[in-house]
Formats: structure tokens, C-alpha cells, sequence
């Protein structure tokens, strides 16, 4: 029997689009990591400061505008945000791409599911975000 | 503890999520939920943050790699989406409406019934006996993958689309209702109504969870539960921990993978029926 060895250019790119979202997100996440440890050495050595950090709902950049100028003053917690902003996005870049791969194949249909997919996922993130 | 201690306890629990879900088609929460409530004494709203952070870290991060081996059928993926996706909403309107109790003990029973299904179900790699199924066939999603363990290009069959569709909607709604990691639910949606064999359920779930996770994610994000101190060493440590899952999914034997899914099946199961029972 002959089978299909190699990924097609279908799943070749969407494994691209994953991988790159992935490590952009790591670098950025690892970057917001240091500049916390290098800008508060205490954090190193001490515990009185971990209560507030990981106890305490709220208490941390979350807003755009604070991530924003947070990341503008060199702030490592608005940098791991916007890292974890940039992982979450990834599968949604994901779907917006697999719609334009499928509408190259047949059956059509696909492409139409996919878009389907994109157009719920964005409702929902623009509706819970709206409520947040 | 200090905070540094604190970032490398968590990195290394979410390495272990990330190998165990990237293998079994889950976001890791059963694993990063209960550490960070019960041991690490982290509020159950930046424990639950962190997961949705964990679902799509397991997703991309195996994701990536499951795509190019061919081991998630993205057809699939792309068709159930769509009534998961619809489901995760509606489940997202119904928080609230419906008494959650007895639905644990619904779904921790399903789940129980689940478990003892796939444990039955013949661990055999060839398909036998595969109705027909026209949609399957119209839509172009039968496939095969490259198994490492059994050395060989398994070629398999897709049926019960329609069913699948069904289920798919189900499980999203619970799991935007309950806040329960869909995996549990989607794996044995494809494995036992659309026989699939379970490792591409289980990749194939991985595709889709995080596409459902990153739709709700904004609200947990922009509301502040993700924490960048909690939820910086999970996703590092899951996206570590689905690399090296991604990479022996290929080369366990089947049979393991399932008996390994029924255990945390069974777990699920008895979390549920306790929330729902106490």
C-alpha cells in the first residue's frame, strides 16, 4: 500500500506557526523572568516578599495600559505578560492561518470550518475580555 | 520558601504536566491545579490562571511537533472545533444557571463509564469492522501516521463523525461550565465513538484544546489570575515537559498509552465525584 510519508505544506506550516509562537513566548518569558530576579535581588535569598507575589490575586500588571508602561520602565512582571499574551494568541494565529491553507484544497468545505472555528474563538476572547 | 525557590519547585512539577499531557491529549491541569493549591498554597483563582496557561502551552508546544509527524489529524481537529468551540461558549453562558453539583457527579460517572470502556476495548492497532461514513469520506479525513513502537505507517479509517460533532459539543460545555480540562472528554469522544486509534486521539486533542483554552484565556488574562510569578515556570515547564512528550508518544506502545489514560481517568472521575458527592 502507498502511504503519504512526509507532512503535507498543510502541516508543514502550521507546525511552523506553532513553533515560532512557542519560542517567541519562551524568549520573552525567560527575559521577564531574569530582569525580576536582576532588578529585586532579595527575591533570591529572602521569602518575605512571596506571600505578595503568588498569594494575592490582582496584585501584579494585567491591564494593557499597565503592561504597556510597564514593559516601557523595564519591569519583569509586564514582560512575562506580555509573553503569556503572545503564548496565548498562538493557537488563535493558528486557526486564522489554517483558514487560507484550506481554502487551497478540496473539499472547500474545511476552509469554511476553519473560518467558523475563528470566528467563535473571536467572539468569545473579544466578549470575555469585554466582561473582564 | 523564597520566590526563586518558589519559580524552580513550580518549573519542575510543570515539566512533569507537560510530559504526562502532551502524551495523553490533557492540558496538564489535573497536575498543575492540585500542586499549586495543595502544596504550594497558591489561591485556587491564580491555580486555575496558570492551567488555562498550561492548556495552551501543552497544546502549541506538542502541537507543533504532533503536525509534522502526522500524528494529529488536523481535519479532524479543525471539523470537531467547531462544536467545541460552540460548546465552551455556551457552557461560559450556562456557569451559574445550572446546579454544578450534580453535574460533577454526572460527569465524574461518565467519566468512571468512560474509563472502563477504553480499558476494555481490544488493544489491537488495525481497525476492524469500520461503518461507513459518508461525511468522513466527503470531508477527506481518513489518514495514517508513522508508529515508532510498532514500526510501521498505520492507516486508519474515520467514522461516527456525527456522533463525534455530538459529543464535541458536550464536552466543551462542560468543560466552560465546569472547568474542567476537556481532554478527559475529547479523547474518549474519538476514541470510542470514532475509533480512532488513541494515540492520534489523544494528538489530536492536543490540537484543539488550546484553541478552546486561548477563547476564554482573555478573561482570566485582562481580570487578574494570570500571575507572571506563577504562571512564568508553568509554562516554561510544560512547554519543556510537551517537547519530550511529543517526542515519545511515537515510541510507547499503545497499550500503555491507554492503561496510562484510564489511571488518570479514574482520578478525574473520583475528584468529581467528591466535588459533586461532599
Amino acid at each position: 500500500m502507498k502511504v503519504e510519508q512526509s507532512p503535507s505544506p498543510l502541516e508543514t506550516v502550521i507546525s511552523v506557526v506553532l513553533r515560532v509562537g512557542v519560542i517567541i513566548s519562551t524568549i520573552v518569558i525567560l527575559l521577564g523572568i531574569l530582569l525580576t530576579f536582576v532588578n529585586n535581588p532579595s527575591y533570591v535569598h529572602s521569602g518575605a516578599s512571596l506571600h505578595h507575589l503568588t498569594k494575592v490575586p490582582r496584585a501584579f500588571p494585567h491591564t494593557p495600559g499597565q503592561i504597556v508602561s510597564g514593559i516601557a520602565d523595564g519591569n519583569g512582571p509586564a514582560v512575562v505578560m506580555l509573553g503569556l499574551f503572545i503564548l496565548l494568541l498562538t493557537p488563535v494565529v493558528r486557526v486564522a492561518v489554517s483558514v487560507g491553507l484550506f481554502a487551497t484544497q478540496r473539499p472547500r468545505t474545511m476552509a469554511w470550518l476553519a473560518a467558523a472555528v475563528l470566528g467563535i474563538v473571536l467572539a468569545s476572547f473579544a466578549l470575555g475580555t469585554a466582561g473582564a | 520558601m523564597t520566590p526563586l525557590e518558589f519559580v524552580l519547585v513550580t518549573f519542575v512539577i510543570s515539566i512533569a504536566a507537560g510530559v504526562l499531557g502532551a502524551m495523553l491529549g490533557l492540558g496538564g491541569g489535573v497536575i498543575v491545579v492540585p500542586a499549586l493549591t495543595l502544596v504550594l498554597g497558591v489561591p485556587i483563582s491564580l491555580a486555575v490562571g496558570a492551567s488555562i496557561i498550561s492548556v495552551i502551552a501543552t497544546s502549541s508546544g506538542a502541537a507543533a511537533a504532533f503536525v509534522k509527524d502526522r500524528m494529529s489529524n488536523i481535519r479532524v481537529g479543525t471539523f470537531l472545533q467547531v462544536t467545541a468551540s460552540l460548546g465552551a461558549v455556551t457552557g461560559g453562558y450556562l456557569a451559574g444557571v445550572i446546579p454544578t453539583r450534580a453535574l460533577f457527579v454526572i460527569f465524574g460517572l461518565v467519566l468512571a463509564y468512560s474509563a472502563v470502556a477504553i480499558f476494555r476495548k481490544r488493544t489491537t492497532l488495525v481497525q476492524e469492522d469500520i461503518p461507513p461514513d459518508r461525511l468522513a469520506d466527503h470531508l477527506a479525513l481518513h489518514d495514517s501516521y508513522y508508529d515508532e513502537a510498532a514500526k510501521k505507517e498505520i492507516v486508519y479509517k474515520v467514522t461516527g463523525s456525527r456522533v463525534g460533532l455530538a459529543l464535541m459539543y458536550v464536552a466543551g460545555t462542560v468543560s466552560g461550565l465546569l472547568g474542567v480540562g476537556a481532554g478527559v472528554l475529547k479523547v474518549p469522544a474519538m476514541d470510542l465513538a470514532m475509533r480512532l486509534p488513541i494515540k492520534v486521539s489523544t494528538a489530536t486533542s492536543n490540537f484543539m484544546i488550546g484553541v478552546t483554552a486561548a477563547s476564554s484565556a482573555g478573561i482570566y488574562f485582562f481580570r487578574g489570575d494570570i500571575s507572571p510569578f506563577v504562571a512564568a515556570p508553568v509554562a516554561l515547564g510544560v512547554l519543556g515537559g510537551s517537547f519530550i512528550g511529543s517526542r515519545l508518544l511515537s515510541r510507547v506502545h499503545s497499550s500503555r498509552i491507554r492503561v496510562a489514560f484510564v489511571v488518570v481517568l479514574v482520578w478525574v472521575s473520583v475528584q468529581m465525584l467528591i466535588k459533586g458527592l461532599t
